[in-house]
């Protein structure tokens, strides 16, 4: 009996491409596994339940009668609501949404259905993919798979807990802030937020154009490398999006990890909870057995780094949502409102002195930081995974102080640009919480073989709460 | 919050947007705190420091 819920987008297409299992078997149980996900998570906003049985059916099919399809040909997937669709108006996870139906499809989107993937859901998001937590006061709260009373992490929070609960094997989910790494971290599962710059954010909902990142939530991290591969690369609507050749990431999983030099601050580290501070210990003991050597390195200030990768971010949110803000405020939940707000008092000649610097202190982290090291390893969060009622702060008074903490290891790097792989924690029967893997600028095959070969000793699960 | 038409109306920043006076305190104070840090890198960074700067580094990286 196949385990369904268990296999990686890469072992569920191979097993439809031998017909071993139609698409359609494995869509219509994947849409029950995400039923019940919902009813425990609240990680769906839109079921398109018809729609991907339908594609499900054309692509077992067009299998067939003998075509050559992509490489995640009738696999189902679903995606955080924040990209284009043609014919969808996607939610935003807010009340305020866009005004038309999208004309055109986001490229990642098109990218992923090029491949033959399907989407069966839309999934949650903080409001306006702004938030660390998985709070969205407009649509309801996320709930961990773990632990219902404790928070997914944010925002990309839907994709994670579909993704593990065993829903869906990988979705898309952006990072701004952290979004892609707090959540991967939260729900015990793996995240590529790649390098700035590496994945096209055509048709993908703005928040701080300056620092979204558009990435990949999966259980394996051989799915991060296959999906990753199929969205990296240019695109001529997204200016952004370099040009720098994409490696196959696939075939470079199992390369040798023996011999890399795993960075630690551990000044910075030890600024974590004691016990995030043991977990990290215990990932760092598995990759040195590994072969990985460890070595000490230092980032640049990392509350000047905080501080202006805010002067970036506010600003560039606030004025994405000027409009609304003065025009429909009371559309917003209090959170958001109250976020946006601050970025109208970030002074233009502040926000451009942090974007004049970000490149002085890249080059100052690529020459010191990264000076005797390959990789460094930083937390994701800085606490244990904190219940939802704990981080219910609304627009009150600890507000920024709370999101600081949430996001106090994620945001600096956002600044940096640098490609990040997320790792989950070995949990030995505990909470979830995860590491991060910090690379230099377009590292992220690296980071893979790294992946993958924790993997083997700490292999991916699928999440149901604990007792 | 719809604005509380007891209290005068806002000035300096923002004083468009319909914010408490313990928000917009919040915010002034936060906006400070971070432009401190602004000014000490201003005063460190070079004339000819570009917004582009980081863009020609991350290329630049991929191509060594």
């Amino acid at each position: 009996m196949m385990e369904l819920e268990q296999l990686s987008a890469r072992a569920l297409a191979q097993a439809i491409r031998a017909k071993q299992i139609s698409s359609a078997a494995a869509t219509e149980a994947a849409i029950g596994r995400l039923k019940a996900a919902h009813e425990l998570t609240n990680c769906v906003l839109s079921l398109e339940a018809d729609t991907a049985l339908a594609a499900a059916k054309a692509a077992d099919a067009a299998l067939g009668a003998g075509r050559r399809l992509g490489p995640l040909a009738g696999v189902p997937l679903a995606h955080k609501d924040m990209f284009d669709r043609c014919g969808k108006i996607a939610s935003w996870g807010a009340r305020i949404r866009a005004d038309g139906a999208a004309t055109e499809d986001a490229t990642v989107i098109a990218r992923l259905r090029a491949a033959g993937g399907l989407e069966i859901a839309a999934l949650h998001l903080t409001e306006f993919a702004f938030g660390p937590t998985g709070h969205n006061y407009v649509l309801g709260h996320a709930r961990n798979p773990w632990d219902p009373a404790r928070i997914t992490g944010g925002s990309s929070a839907g994709t994670a807990a579909a993704v593990a609960y065993g829903a869906i094997p990988a979705g898309l989910g952006s990072d701004t802030g952290g979004s892609l790494r707090l959540p991967a971290a939260a729900c015990g599962i793996t995240s590529i937020k790649p390098t700035w710059g590496r994945v096209s954010r055509a048709g993908a909902m703005p928040l701080a154009p300056s620092l979204d990142t558009i990435g990949v939530i999966a259980r394996h991290v051989e799915d991060l490398a296959l999906i990753l591969g199929l969205l990296a690369g240019a695109d001529a609507r997204d200016p952004a999006a370099t040009e720098v050749p994409v490696p196959d990431y696939l075939a470079r999983l199992d390369e040798p990890i023996a011999g890399l030099r795993l960075g630690l601050d551990a000044a910075l580290i030890a600024e974590a909870h004691p016990i995030v501070q043991r977990l990290l210990e215990d990932v760092v003991a598995i990759l040195r057995k590994q072969g990985l050597v460890t070595a000490a390195c230092r980032f640049p200030d990392w509350q000047t780094l905080d501080h202006l990768v805010q002067l970036t971010q506010m600003p560039d949110c606030a004025a994405a949502h000027a409009n609304y803000l003065r025009t429909r405020p009371n559309d917003y939940g209090p959170q958001v409102r109250a976020r946006l707000e601050l970025g109208h008092f970030i002074p233009a000649v502040d926000h451009l002195t942090a974007l004049r610097a970000r490149g002085r202190f890249l080059k100052l982290t690529l020459q010191d930081t990264f000076k005797d090291i390959d990789i460094a390893i930083l937390p994701v969060f800085a606490d244990p995974i904190p219940t939802i009622a704990e981080l219910d702060v609304g627009a009150g008074p600890t507000l920024q102080a709370a999101m600081a903490r949430v996001v106090k290891y994620t945001r600096p790097i956002n600044y940096l640009g640098l490609p990040t792989l997320t790792l989950p924690v070995p949990r030995a029967g505990g909470l979830p919480n995860g590491i991060q893997l910090v690379g230099r600028p377009y590292a992220e095959a690296q980071l893979f073989a790294i992946g993958r070969a924790y993997q083997q000793v700490v292999p991916a699960e699928v999440a149901r709460p604990m007792t | 919050m719809p604005h509380d038409p007891r209290q005068p109306p806002a000035d300096g920043p923002a004083a468009e947007l319909d914010m408490p006076p313990e928000r917009r305190s919040a915010a002034k104070a936060h906006a400070a705190l971070l432009s401190e840090t602004a000014r000490r890198v201003a005063a460190e960074l070079p004339l000819a420091a570009d917004v582009d700067d980081f863009r020609r580094i991350l290329i630049a990286e991929a191509r060594s």
